[in-house]
């Protein structure tokens, strides 16, 4: 006979905990507390700020890089999209209402361009995401390039105080923060396109015979994520006050680094946005830290791709042992 | 027959041969033997035990008890090299062959010649795998990229390659399965120069016809024992029908359908690429559609058409449902005008193995049931439950992903999806493969109720028992078309298994003629 719900609601809680992201809650929450002891500096509101300040591109575009990983691909092109987006507001943008509408507008456009050509590519033409993605990030790059050779250009200073300041006391990239998750989490959980990138990247064969449009959802999540990563670009405008054709290039492998350490499976299928979103802050307090310390920005890059194969490796040791 | 050199001498035997998988006995106390220079077939029905023997005897599986003897020497396999080595190879149903390496290549994969650098002797592998092809008087490229080659090629390429180590007893495991007749003579002239060259060869397949044709003794396996050995030319095929299906089922399957309704489905002229050749079909509200046939006839592309599953390729013909015409494109039609799926690779095709219970119940209803693109959980929940619920199905929670549930509870799911989703008709595929026996009883009887309420069902089974247990209505499905139809009463098992391994005469001269 049927057995459902015999065990009682504390059972039932520690089952969801367990299944839950909340490895990667600790580990954060540990590295705070720690320096918050340990470091002086760390707890300063100058230094909180910056962290801030910091994790709100990454988190835009670590937001749609969950749609594609969920949905079974990965998106390389996030870099180039973030630079662009910068160098489009830096040689659009003049001080007139306008010229903002259009250059948000273009920005956006832009970054759905890109989301749909990954989409198309992987979805019509079936070529590895990895290949269409690097392919979408050197257009992108090049078409920085044209627009801004070099860093510089002008953002308009309402811009930079609109996208960086505070609301009363709270910062807005803390209200973006909040607003792409939110969103993309209510998708992703709680509609049906949502329940479809999942099951596409479950199992495609199964999802197509449900009846799913699969060619449809995986555009859709390249598209999300070309969104997502636009506004990213749009808000790290903001924070450089400038267009940089390089900006954007740690951006692919922060984001990938962040959704697996927030418990997404390469692959598919599985993970959740409120893990990745802790799964973002250590990757920036991480940063930060090592910034405190003095120690070169090019061990930073090393030490971020340890933390991936980490991060891949306790993913897929876990993913056997449930099989077992 | 007359036998070859070496006269009556017993080539190879098996003794009091166990084995068992987990709680399932799949051999219970098997002798088989053969002798030199004869071509020996072995029947029976699916999972009688067919191929665990011949695994055992090619080293592949161990048994669990009894012996085995060569040449009246006894061995013991721990794996198929050591078989190889004693004489004995086993062809697949599927093939072992590389298909971007030449013929000469392939024959000679994994002991290619070498000369004194320790290179390929392209020379000397040549000139053997022509020696080999010359023997059997093959007519292939040895330069021919096997990629190329047609099925029946593929199969001469695989039996050279299994004749490259000098075999003495040669297992061939439904090696015509894939043949049309022309080729299946070629290769019975190919086995018939085998056994004059003093080898053995076992011969397993389901066409009795075949059977007959080919060999000089035949074993009878059944439920993992042998139930006889008959001379070729000294039983009837009646008989033989009688050793292979043994006992009737019928009580295992629930009472047949009283009220049959109006006709919901009707296809007409499908075709689909060159397995579904032009099928006439009609289905009816309450009743319980099955196909029987051998593996391999276009019973699964047929309903995988119906489904709209595989959209690479476009099914042709008239298929109308309620008198409208349905479109079959994508699943998403189908399943929006009322079809559901039940798939043979249940893991492959029926479920997202990851996701929960729930969301794998909810998942083909969910357009039907979204409030603008929101799912509501509360009700996913409640309908995944009340599913849950009528399937017996066994979980702990809802939450549970389904990859962790067993195979006859998988089944279950994806049969709660359809219910689930209102479906009218339901397609299946291997309703209970891999399923408990327990659970196949439970299966049979959602089958019947469904039916019972008005739904129809098309099924497709490789277990021709429950194909007659289950349908009001069988339709036999040969090379792509239905070639009779029964109604459930007024057919017996062993006529139908007649048909179906009887390579129908008629049938084959129609077309031929046809096709002038």
């Amino acid at each position: 006979m049927a057995v459902i719900n015999q065990h009682g609601p504390v059972r039932n809680l520690t089952a969801k905990i367990g299944k839950g992201p909340w490895v990667i809650y600790a580990i954060l929450i540990a590295v705070i507390l720690f320096n918050l002891v340990g470091n002086p500096y760390f707890g300063t509101a100058y230094n909180i700020s910056n962290v801030i300040q910091q994790s709100a591109a990454l988190m835009l575009v670590s937001v749609g890089q969950t749609f594609v990983i969920i949905g079974g691909g990965f998106d390389f092109s996030v870099g180039g999209v973030v630079s662009l987006a910068t160098c489009i507001v830096a040689t659009q943008m003049k001080n007139d209402p306008l010229s903002m509408v259009w250059a948000i507008a273009l920005v956006i456009f832009m970054g759905l361009l890109a989301g749909s050509i990954n989409g198309l590519g992987v979805a019509l033409f079936r070529i590895n995401p990895f290949i269409m993605t690097i392919g979408t990030m050197s257009i992108a790059q090049g078409v920085s390039y044209i627009l801004r050779e070099y860093p510089g250009g002008h953002v308009p200073s309402s811009y930079i105080k609109a996208l960086t300041g505070n609301i009363g006391f709270v910062p807005v990239p803390i209200i973006l923060i909040l607003c792409a998750v939110l969103a993309g989490a209510l998708t992703l959980r709680s509609t049906r396109l949502g329940r479809y990138i999942y099951a596409v990247g479950g199992n495609e064969e199964s999802a197509k015979a449900s009846g799913i449009n699969v060619k449809g959802i995986k555009i859709f999540s390249f598209m999300a994520c070309g969104f997502f990563t636009a506004l990213g670009g749009m808000f790290m405008a903001a924070r450089i006050a400038s267009g940089d054709p390089r900006v954007g290039e740690s951006f692919p492998l922060d984001s990938i680094t962040a959704v697996v350490l927030g418990g997404v499976i390469i692959g598919g299928g599985r993970g959740s946005l409120i893990g990745v979103a802790a799964g973002v802050l250590l990757i920036v307090i991480l940063s930060n830290l090592l910034a405190l310390f003095n120690v070169s920005p090019y061990y930073h890059y090393i030490i971020k791709g340890l933390l991936l194969g980490l991060a891949v490796a306790i993913t897929f040791r876990k993913e056997e042992r449930a099989f077992r | 027959m007359t036998s070859g050199p070496q006269g009556d001498r017993i080539a190879l035997e098996m003794r009091s041969v166990k084995k068992a998988f987990g709680n399932m006995l799949a051999l219970e106390d098997v002798s088989f033997s053969c002798r030199y220079g004869e071509v020996q077939g072995l029947v029976g029905e699916n999972g009688a035990g067919k191929s665990t023997l011949m695994k055992i005897l090619a080293g592949e599986l161990q048994p669990d008890e009894g012996m085995i003897f060569i040449k009246g020497e006894r061995v013991e396999f721990k794996n198929p090299r050591q078989a190889r080595e004693k004489g004995i190879s086993l062809i697949h149903q599927e093939f072992s062959l590389v298909p971007y390496l030449t013929v000469a290549e392939n024959i000679f994969l994994g002991s290619e010649p070498r000369n004194r650098l320790g290179l390929i002797d392209s020379r000397s592998l040549h000139r053997r795998s022509r020696e080999i092809l010359d023997q059997l008087q093959i007519d292939l490229e040895l330069e021919a990229v096997v990629a190329s080659l047609s099925l029946a090629q593929k199969q001469l390429v695989e039996i050279a390659k299994s004749l490259q180590t000098d075999p003495q007893i040669l297992i061939m495991d439904e090696p015509t399965a894939a043949l049309e007749r022309p080729e299946i003579e070629n290769l019975f002239a190919l086995i018939s120069r085998i056994k004059a060259q003093g080898r053995t060869v076992v011969f397993i397949s389901h066409r009795l016809e075949e059977v007959f044709e080919i060999t000089d003794h035949i074993s009878v396996l059944r439920n993992g024992q042998v139930i006889g050995t008959f001379a070729s030319s000294g039983v009837t095929k009646d008989e033989l029908i009688e050793a292979i299906i043994g006992r009737k089922l019928g009580q295992f399957f629930p009472p047949k359908s009283k009220a049959i309704g109006r006709e919901l489905l009707r296809l007409k002229g499908l075709i689909r690429d060159s397995s579904v050749r032009g099928v006439d079909l009609s289905l009816r509200g309450g009743e319980i559609l099955g196909l029987a046939g051998l593996e391999g006839q276009g019973q699964h592309v047929l309903l995988r058409a119906l489904f709209g599953a595989d959209l690479s390729v476009k099914a042709d013909g008239e298929v109308t449902l309620n008198d409208q015409p349905l479109d079959l494109s994508h699943p998403r039609c189908t399943i929006m005008s009322g079809l559901g799926y039940v798939p043979g690779d249940r893991q492959a095709e029926g479920l997202i193995l990851n996701l929960s219970v729930a969301d794998n119940i909810s998942l083909p209803g969910l357009a039907k049931r979204t409030n603008c693109g929101l799912i509501c959980r509360a009700d996913e929940a409640g309908l995944a439950q009340s599913e849950v619920k009528t399937l017996a199905i066994k979980v702990s929670s809802l939450d549970t992903p389904v990859k962790t549930l067993s195979g006859g509870n998988q089944q279950k799911v994806v049969l709660a999806k359809w219910l689930a989703s209102d479906t009218d008709i339901f397609i299946l595929d291997e309703p209970t493969r891999g399923v408990d026996i327990g659970t196949r009883a439970e299966i049979y009887g959602l089958m019947r109720e469904l039916a019972n309420q008005g739904k129809a069902i098309v099924m497709s089974s490789r277990d021709l028992d429950e194909v007659i247990g289950m349908s009001d209505r069988v339709a036999v499905v040969y090379r792509g078309k239905i070639i009779r139809e029964y109604e459930a009463d007024s057919c017996s098992k062993e006529h139908i298994l007649d048909i179906i391994t009887r390579v129908p005469e008629e049938e084959i001269r129609g077309r031929d003629l046809g096709c002038d």
